[in-house]
């Protein structure tokens, strides 16, 4: 029986004093995390060269850079250098990385003696980057004066076929009683002589997109020798509301044959529903919740609203809301009352008007009622 | 000894053995960086909330401060790490746990944003409106932080200026955190949400904070709602003399957030040296210059903490104020993967749930594909498989064939509902006819052909003509070249990706012949739905 109590006392203190080292205990890892013991005695400095940042002006895509740095200890004591943590995203530093699948083990420290310098080479990729880019590697030091620096490089990358603005054009307001021009400028920098052989949009019927070569004014102000601008209208006849559609420049260079872009916008008829959808996703039923909607009529017209259609759980109320110079500007005011019961509310708001050109308007509205207290 | 005798014995033995494995294999932490002064020692956390890394060392660099300021900015919508592949920084998430280890070390703590939280809203991955509850969300996230200074930043208002005042005006109206901005003044309805400046105190420090925004980067905000919401709009310089004024009569240090160009900080900066911080805007998503840039003969700081949320800037400021503030940027990495329950709650939970509520992904802005087959659309890949058996076999070995359940199997919760999410695993998404739904489309679940070939229902319809091939035949070399891949297979997303080897893992060329008559007759599908 002794024995079996013996066990027991043994058992509990070996798990208390497990649990408090496993708690308490410094990390197997914490000449890691901690900070740099200064070992008494001379100590190293570190001088690097040139500058810490590298302006490498102008890469183009899928391009390989590389730029060297000469650190040099200029103490009296032995200067070690590591690499912090990883690099950024697509660049390295082979003189500090621990080899692929060795990450786990101990990190490669480099030694420099008093009076030496070492160099680092910072190898970076350009990818599929755009516009501005900026590669960075941080260096921990034994130097007390300068425990880490961080080298970087930084510059400007293009692509093979540069479209002017990138990749997306953003309409705020498209009227669906007019056309609506957007315009885009397509040049290589690498391949002046490069054509525009087609363009396609996903909306060809209301949509349409043709390549005019660049007049001399496009040419210096894009800075180059040829190019074309993409001229795409908007006819008359979108639907009101959000769009997103997509426009293909096919050309002839032989390292980007297609280049996609997203055209954007908000079509908008006689009247603008302001924000166009209802969303109250945080309503607490017993305090309910008023949210505004502002409806602006185009030219300012006097413009009557009826409400035809609402959600049961909601009161809904329009009133002229112009202020100065600002005509033709109504507020809807939505009303969640308080005491209303927990739920979701996926419905419309639909309003009839006399405006000639309008007539209804459908608002969509989304609603989370709860019981508990608001975010 | 009898056999009985042993048992105790080898009992003990086998819990030894195991308390010492227990000990030896815990959970590795991340590295992080050293420091060249005292790490401060107050606060150890309690064994119930004890985080997985070494919490009394999060701020070595700034030895031993009575108080300290977390500085972030330009989120730029990212909630979460900037992307789904392993060891990416950031996230709302991090941040709060980095203040909840600042607050069990007992370290007094103010917090600003420089604003940006979300970016580019109309052509924002997820579509409008996702990014629209994306902002409602990322500024009750700063009034959960309870952050003490939120600036006016254009982007945020790109979603429509009375959206987004409807936001501050509801999120923030009640709580301590308020949008700080010098030279605008919003319309009355919404004035409870704003202040010209703040004091914030960290400790026995009190922080006199404002921020201005470039009136030029508002012009960029076209809304019609602007000028009536946003009635008074002043030069910064014209604002903040009488703003910084008061601010050193009722502060110890004086910080501005400047929203707009990095040169327009640099400018203020120079010419107010009262203010003894001052945060600008990144040129780039990871700053250059990890310190502060010493300006006004070393008196004023000037900060950028970077873009996308990876980083955060943390000053600390000492007892007296005998010792100048000092600066150090912390990057939001694995390190900081503590429990951080209100806000997983609120940005994997609540956030998630909304977007699945709204129905984001079925409700996003759908088009034609412009270079298809007019009138095409998508059929899925049991449609492919009649006449390219070999190849669908092929692509079922893939991990295109399961990016569905791969999603699925992601521990955050609902990303099925996440458009941001839902693009790179599904077919045909935000095209006409592409994945709406498991419910609705369950035939294009995964990465199938039509996601690189184009949608396929006229191809079927009439295998042998030529025209409605053409726009379907896709090389590799064409496929690399025209960017195709990294429109999912981006730096965030999938860091390790080179097209040569990830190609050779779903190359297909030639694998099916085609001399059985049957692939030269129409399809027809029983499936109405699928528009055939």
């Amino acid at each position: 029986m002794a024995r079996w109590i013996i066990l027991t006392v043994v058992v509990v203190v070996l798990t208390g004093a497990a649990t408090f080292l496993v708690q308490y205990a410094p990390d197997s890892d914490s000449e890691l995390v901690s900070p740099v013991v200064v070992k008494s005695g001379p100590q190293p400095k570190v001088e690097v060269s040139p500058d810490l940042m590298f302006d490498f002006g102008v890469m183009s895509q899928r391009d390989k850079g590389t730029h060297t740095w000469t650190i040099k200890n200029v103490g009296e004591g032995e200067l070690e250098l590591w690499l912090e943590g990883k690099p950024t995203c697509s660049c390295t530093v082979a003189e500090l990385e621990v080899p692929k699948g060795e990450e786990g083990g101990a990190k490669k420290v480099v030694k420099v003696k008093p009076g030496d310098s070492t160099k680092i080479n910072l190898v970076w990729e350009t990818r599929n980057r755009e516009n501005h880019y900026s590669q960075s590697a941080t260096i921990g030091t034994n130097a007390a004066e300068k425990p880490s620096f961080t080298l970087a490089v930084h510059g400007l990358v293009h692509p093979p076929v540069m479209v002017v603005p990138p990749q997306l054009i953003t309409l705020t307001e498209v009227s669906n009683e007019t056309t609506t021009p957007a315009r885009v400028g397509v040049f290589s920098l690498d391949r002046p002589a490069t054509k525009v052989t087609k363009v396609t949009t996903s909306r060809p019927s209301l949509i349409t997109a043709r390549a005019v070569p660049f007049s001399e004014e496009e040419k210096k102000a894009f800075k180059t020798t040829t190019g074309y601008r993409v001229e795409i209208d908007i006819k008359p006849g979108m639907p009101l509301g959000r769009f997103q559609d997509e426009i293909v420049i096919d050309t002839d260079h032989p390292l980007q044959p297609e280049t996609k872009i997203t055209i954007t916008g908000n079509v908008t008829g006689p009247i603008s529903v302001v924000p166009e959808r209802l969303r109250m996703p945080n309503v607490v039923g017993k305090q309910g919740a008023t949210r505004e909607i502002t409806l602006l009529v185009r030219g300012g017209d006097k413009t009557k609203f009826e409400v035809a259609h609402k959600p049961d759980k909601v009161e809904v109320a329009i009133a002229p809301s112009n202020t100065g110079d600002s005509k033709g500007r109504y507020l809807m005011t939505v009303k969640v009352p308080a005491g209303t019961a927990s739920g979701w509310v996926d419905d419309e708001i639909i309003l009839k008007t006399d405006h000639p050109r309008a007539g209804e308007l459908k608002i969509p509205v989304s609603i989370i009622v709860s019981n508990g207290s608001a975010g | 000894m009898t056999h009985g005798d042993f048992r105790p014995w080898i009992s003990v033995c086998l819990l030894v053995a195991t308390l010492a494995y227990v000990g030896c294999t815990r959970e590795p932490t991340e590295p992080a960086k050293k420091a060249s002064s005292p790490a401060p020692t107050k606060g150890q956390p309690t064994a119930e909330s004890a985080p997985p890394a070494t919490s009394s060392k999060l701020i070595a660099n700034l030895g031993d401060p009575v108080g300290v300021l977390i500085i972030s900015g330009e989120r730029n919508g990212y909630m979460e790490p900037c992307g789904c592949s392993e060891d990416q920084s950031g996230g709302l998430i991090r941040l709060y746990d980095l203040a909840e280890r600042l607050h069990q070390q007992k370290l007094p703590t103010a917090f600003i944003d420089l604003g940006g939280l979300i970016k580019n809203p109309a052509g924002a991955r997820g579509g409008f409106e996702q990014t629209k509850i994306k902002l409602d969300f990322a500024i009750r996230a700063l009034a959960l932080l309870k952050c003490n200074a939120l600036a006016l930043a254009a982007e945020d208002l790109k979603v429509g200026v009375g959206e987004t005042l409807g936001l501050f005006f509801n999120s923030l109206g009640e709580t301590s955190t308020k949008v700080v901005v010098a030279n605008v003044e919003p319309a009355e309805t919404y004035a409870s949400a704003f202040r010209k400046s703040v004091i914030a105190t960290s400790g026995p420090v009190k922080l006199g904070v404002t921020a201005v925004i470039d009136p030029a980067t508002l012009d960029q905000v076209i809304d019609p709602e602007r000028a009536v919401l946003l009635p008074k709009v002043e030069r910064p310089e014209d604002a903040l003399p009488k703003v910084l004024a008061d601010l050193e009569s009722r502060s110890d240090y004086q910080v501005l957030m400047v929203q707009g160009p990095p040169e327009l900080a640099r400018r203020l900066a120079g010419a107010y040296p009262g203010f003894d911080i001052v945060v600008s805007t990144s040129e780039f998503p990871d700053p250059l210059n990890h310190d502060p840039e010493l300006l006004n003969g070393g008196k004023t700081m000037l900060v950028t903490v970077g873009q996308k949320g990876k980083n955060v800037g943390v000053f600390g400021f000492y007892q007296g104020g005998d010792q100048a503030p000092k600066y150090q940027l912390v990057t939001l990495n694995k390190r900081y993967d503590g429990p951080a329950a209100a806000m997983k709650k609120l940005i994997q939970d609540e956030y998630r749930e909304t977007l699945k509520g709204a129905g984001v992904v079925e409700n996003i802005l759908r088009h034609d594909q412009a270079n298809a087959a007019p009138g095409s659309r998508f059929v899925g890949v049991d449609a492919c498989k009649t006449c390219h058996p070999k190849t669908v076999e092929h692509w079922a070995t893939t991990k295109h064939a399961v990016a569905f359940e791969t999603l699925l199997k992601d521990p955050k919760p609902n990303t099925q509902y996440d458009a941001e999410c839902i693009l790179c695993h599904t077919t045909g998404f935000e095209y006409n006819s592409g994945w709406v739904s498991a419910e609705k489309t369950p035939h294009l679940l995964g990465n199938q052909c039509e996601n690189c070939h184009g949608p396929a229902s006229r191809h079927i319809a009439d295998p042998d003509n030529v025209e409605l091939r053409k726009p379907m035949v896709l090389t590799a070399e064409r496929a690399d070249k025209n960017r195709q891949c990294i429109q999912c297979h981006d730096e965030e997303n999938s860091r390790e990706f080179e097209f040569i080897g990830y190609e050779s893992e779903i190359h297909h060329k030639g694998l099916d012949d085609y001399k059985d008559p049957k692939v030269h007759k129409p399809l027809i599908l029983k499936n109405d739905a699928r528009g055939l």
